[in-house]
């Protein structure tokens, strides 16, 4: 029977299966045989609850130290993750909805897991988390999940959905029932986080998303004393002061929602109030330095004061549940009015005013050529403008950036007339910048950072890359005739950890810039010095890549009528291909705080660790792209072609950043605006400025 | 000159795989679903191309990019609609990849199937906006001639 069996299923075919604890295996048997047909193993480690379903699935669990649940089928070699628990599962049961059940020792509880959902969570259908033979029921938070997956997926009106709503009506009747039997006074409230629409999504500002349901009930006779029967609303911020007087906990500092008193027992209710009315004059004692408050609202402050805190004037009951009431109503009208609406008067001047500075520059700059119109490039160019804007109004579009980027990019490069062999090198070097493009958190399950993109506090210990970057930057600079060597063999022996090179870097850093207050012709070394600095051994492939890919496209370019957008795009897409995402969490600090603590002379490291370098450091290696496109264009063009192409290239960028303010004011109440859309808005915006200030900078750059 | 023809083939199917995979279609996975993809855009919008100009792979891309070469040569209806027929297969492909990325989590949203589509769509209408487009030349001719 295998070493240490622990668990025994047999179904109805007379197949028995036995877990084998020792083996990490699973022992099947026909009827009427002595020896096993099958041993399943496979990532199986000391399996203990196992569950086999009429279908013929081996549900078991399979791990060491924390729980998990695989499936297997009786001929497969490998087994599907199912579900995660936090301990293991002595047994495991499945019923015909499909809900797992695992009962977990060490935690003394069972948990059920509903197929319908992908997530993780787990409800906690018995135990209280500690020993004991009691039956008493949980007190505590219970998620019923499904409903809004169910809803997502098929809308409200499916059958699906109906079965899901009735699954869910079952299970609040037990609930109640047995409510109604015990004699402990219970009281059970079910609420909804959201509502939906027609299509079943949530997170607009429509009504049916944003009213949802609250059910209470109680076996505690005449508790609820409601006077007047109309429908009753209250706000989701108001539930948090009323469930922290239920579970007996302190309300939370930044509370803002006001106990709903209705549902509070009447003996209970003043000392409610009052801990609430405590808990508020405290955060609003701390607000009020930054938010003004109206006067109607100081007048209800001083007189719940007078109640609450000083007891200098005696009221009854009703009288002091109608004052906290109105209290209430007014303090949540006015951090409406402040917090959460939007003043769209000024959103709508703003954007009015920068649409007329494009048109402007539009009339002004954009010069018609007089030989003939070439309808198709002109067709071509404005399509491909069209979808680059609008690219920022869609948040899958934003979540996908630098691929719809690279696309578009490659799009322009294979139509436009080249040397159909420069056509594919310069193709082929852009696919080669697809390896340097970082992760954003909402595409985490699909995609996976490289593990050597990615940079380790303690990973000093290879030193292929750096040699590799330190040959790519040596090329750079001699053929872009720059004289920043010193900067690039201090940098180069800091990559190769030798110590003390840091404090003669930000020295030679410092020279270089005195010496271009007196020479403004040389700011591209000393842009070239911090960016082989910042940029870091890993991203200077990337460094290496642009400037070949900008020289193929100058080297002999017959006036294209699609080069300011390509240079644009150029511009937009080398901000993700140098590792970045528009997202604020993943703007990269350690450009500014090298690994290694060099010891540096007392005003050098004043200077050093002020916010405004330290600041200086991150711009230039976040927008590193931007900088890069315009110091490429000021040296590799032409004087007398590159005031016409910047002026175009800047046209386009100015359009881009209009539809982006457009999209963020359009998408205001979408659910994703303050991850997806206004972080994008921020970058824009910023590297638009650096844009604008370094072409002004490098006016006086010498070829 | 069949053996040219079927070389001829043969090499656009590997510069169409090629070029799916520089525009951004998975290089290690799905290889023989993109390979599939460039057999069938071949298929439908080179093949007259291919036979009409006897499999030179040179004339071919002079062809497609009106390059001067071809400029001097009448124009006869044929060569508008083969050079129409592999535009809208291209331009018809390019669109299809479109949806891909947005996240409606529909069946079809996979890697060559909304490409296929729009790209059989886009050669059916470059056939019909072709023969509306010479019709109505036609008649504008026709027209100046009786004035």
């Amino acid at each position: 029977m295998g070493p240490q069996p622990r668990d025994i299923f047999i179904n109805t075919n007379n197949t028995i299966y036995v877990t084998s604890q020792a083996a990490n295996s699973v022992l099947v048997w026909y009827e009427g045989n002595a020896i096993p047909i099958k041993d399943i193993s496979g990532n199986i480690s000391s399996p203990i609850g196992l569950f086999v379903t009429t279908a013929g699935e081996i549900y078991v669990d399979s791990d060491n130290s924390t729980g998990r649940i695989d499936k297997w089928r009786l001929n497969s070699t490998v087994g599907i993750s199912i579900m995660y628990t936090c301990t293991k599962c002595y047994d495991i049961f499945i019923d015909m909805n499909n809900n797992h059940y695992c009962s977990m020792k060490i935690s003394h509880q069972i948990v059920i897991k509903s197929l319908d959902v992908i997530s993780n969570a787990l409800t906690i259908v018995a135990g209280t988390g500690n020993a004991g033979s009691t039956s008493s029921m949980l007190n505590g938070f219970y998620i019923f999940v499904g409903v809004d997956h169910c809803g997502h997926r098929y809308g409200p009106l499916h059958i699906e959905m109906k079965r899901k709503l009735n699954q869910m009506d079952e299970v609040i009747r037990n609930i109640t029932l047995s409510i109604d039997k015990s004699n402990i006074s219970s009281l059970l409230m079910i609420i909804g986080d959201h509502g939906m629409t027609q299509q079943g999504d949530h997170g607009g500002d429509e009504l049916n998303e944003i009213e949802t349901a609250m059910f209470l009930y109680t076996n505690k006779p005449n508790y609820f004393s409601l006077s007047n029967n109309k429908q009753y609303t209250v706000s989701q911020i108001d539930l948090v002061p009323t469930l922290s007087w239920f579970l007996h906990t302190l309300i939370p500092f930044s509370n803002i929602g006001m106990m709903i008193i209705d549902i509070i027992p009447k003996e209970q209710r003043y000392l409610a109030m009052k801990l609430n009315f405590e808990q508020m004059e405290i955060y609003l004692k701390h607000i009020s330095l930054t938010l003004q408050l109206s006067d109607k609202i100081h007048e209800l402050r001083a007189s719940l004061h007078t109640i609450f805190i000083t007891f200098d004037r005696e009221r009854n009951l009703t009288q002091i549940e109608n004052l906290f009431n109105e209290f209430k109503f007014e303090l949540q009208t006015h951090f409406r009015r402040q917090w959460s609406t939007f003043n769209i008067f000024r959103i709508i001047l703003g954007l009015i005013i920068m649409l007329l500075s494009c048109i402007i520059l539009l009339f002004i700059y954009f010069e018609f050529s007089k030989k003939s119109i070439d309808y198709k490039n002109i067709i071509f160019t404005i399509s491909l403008t069209l979808i680059y804007f609008a690219i920022s109004f869609s948040n899958s579009f934003i979540i996908n950036e630098a691929i719809c980027l690279y696309f578009l990019i490659q799009t322009i490069i294979l139509i436009t007339k080249m040397n159909i062999f420069k056509k594919f090198l310069l193709s082929f070097l852009l696919f080669l910048t697809r390896i340097f493009l970082i992760c954003r958190e909402e595409q985490q399950p699909y995609c996976i950072d490289p593990l050597w993109l990615l940079s380790k506090s303690s990973d000093t210990s290879h030193y292929f890359l750096p040699f590799m970057a330190s040959i790519a930057w040596f090329i750079i600079l001699i053929l872009s005739s720059n004289y920043s060597y010193i900067s690039y063999i201090i940098i180069v022996a800091y990559w190769f950890n030798i110590s003390h090179t840091l404090s003669i870097f930000y020295l030679s850093v410092i020279i270089q810039f005195c010496f271009v207050l007196f020479k403004p012709s040389h700011i591209d070394t000393l842009i070239y010095s911090i960016l082989i600095f910042v940029v870091g051994y890993r991203f200077s492939f990337v460094i290496f890549l642009q400037y070949f890919i900008y020289y193929i496209i100058f080297k002999n370019n017959k006036n294209n009528q699609s080069l300011p957008l390509l240079l644009s795009l150029l511009a937009d897409y080398f901000f993700y291909a140098t590792g970045h995402q528009p997202v604020l969490s993943q703007i990269r600090w350690t450009a500014a705080f090298p690994t290694i603590n060099t010891p540096l002379h007392i005003y050098l490291s004043s200077i050093i660790n002020s916010l405004f370098v330290r600041g200086v450091f991150i711009l230039i290696e976040t927008f590193s792209g931007q900088i890069l496109n315009i110091i490429l264009i000021r040296k590799m063009i032409p004087k007398k072609y590159q005031g016409n192409l910047l002026k175009h290239v800047l046209i386009v960028d100015c359009f881009k950043l209009l539809t982006t303010s457009l999209s963020v004011f359009i998408l205001r109440r979408h659910l994703m605006l303050w991850k997806i859309f206004s972080p994008r808005f921020l970058f824009q915006l910023v590297g638009f400025i650096i844009k604008c200030l370094f072409v002004f900078l490098t006016m006086k750059l010498q070829k | 000159m069949n053996t040219t023809i079927g070389l001829c083939y043969i090499q656009l199917i590997l510069i169409t795989h090629g070029i799916c995979i520089l525009m951004g279609a998975p290089l290690l996975t799905d290889i023989i679903r993109t390979f599939l993809f460039s057999i069938y855009i071949v298929l439908i919008g080179f093949t007259p191309v291919i036979i009409s100009l006897k499999g030179n792979l040179n004339d071919i891309y002079n062809f497609l990019f009106d390059n001067e070469f071809y400029l001097t040569i009448s124009k006869s209806n044929k060569h508008f609609f083969m050079k129409y027929l592999v535009w809208g297969t291209i331009i018809g492909a390019w669109l299809g990849a479109l949806p891909i990325p947005l996240d409606w989590d529909r069946w079809w949203q996979r890697w060559p199937i909304t490409c296929l589509i729009s790209s059989t769509l886009g050669a059916g209408f470059s056939v019909i906006f072709t023969y509306l487009w010479l019709w109505i030349r036609k008649n504008q001719k026709y027209n100046e001639d009786t004035e």
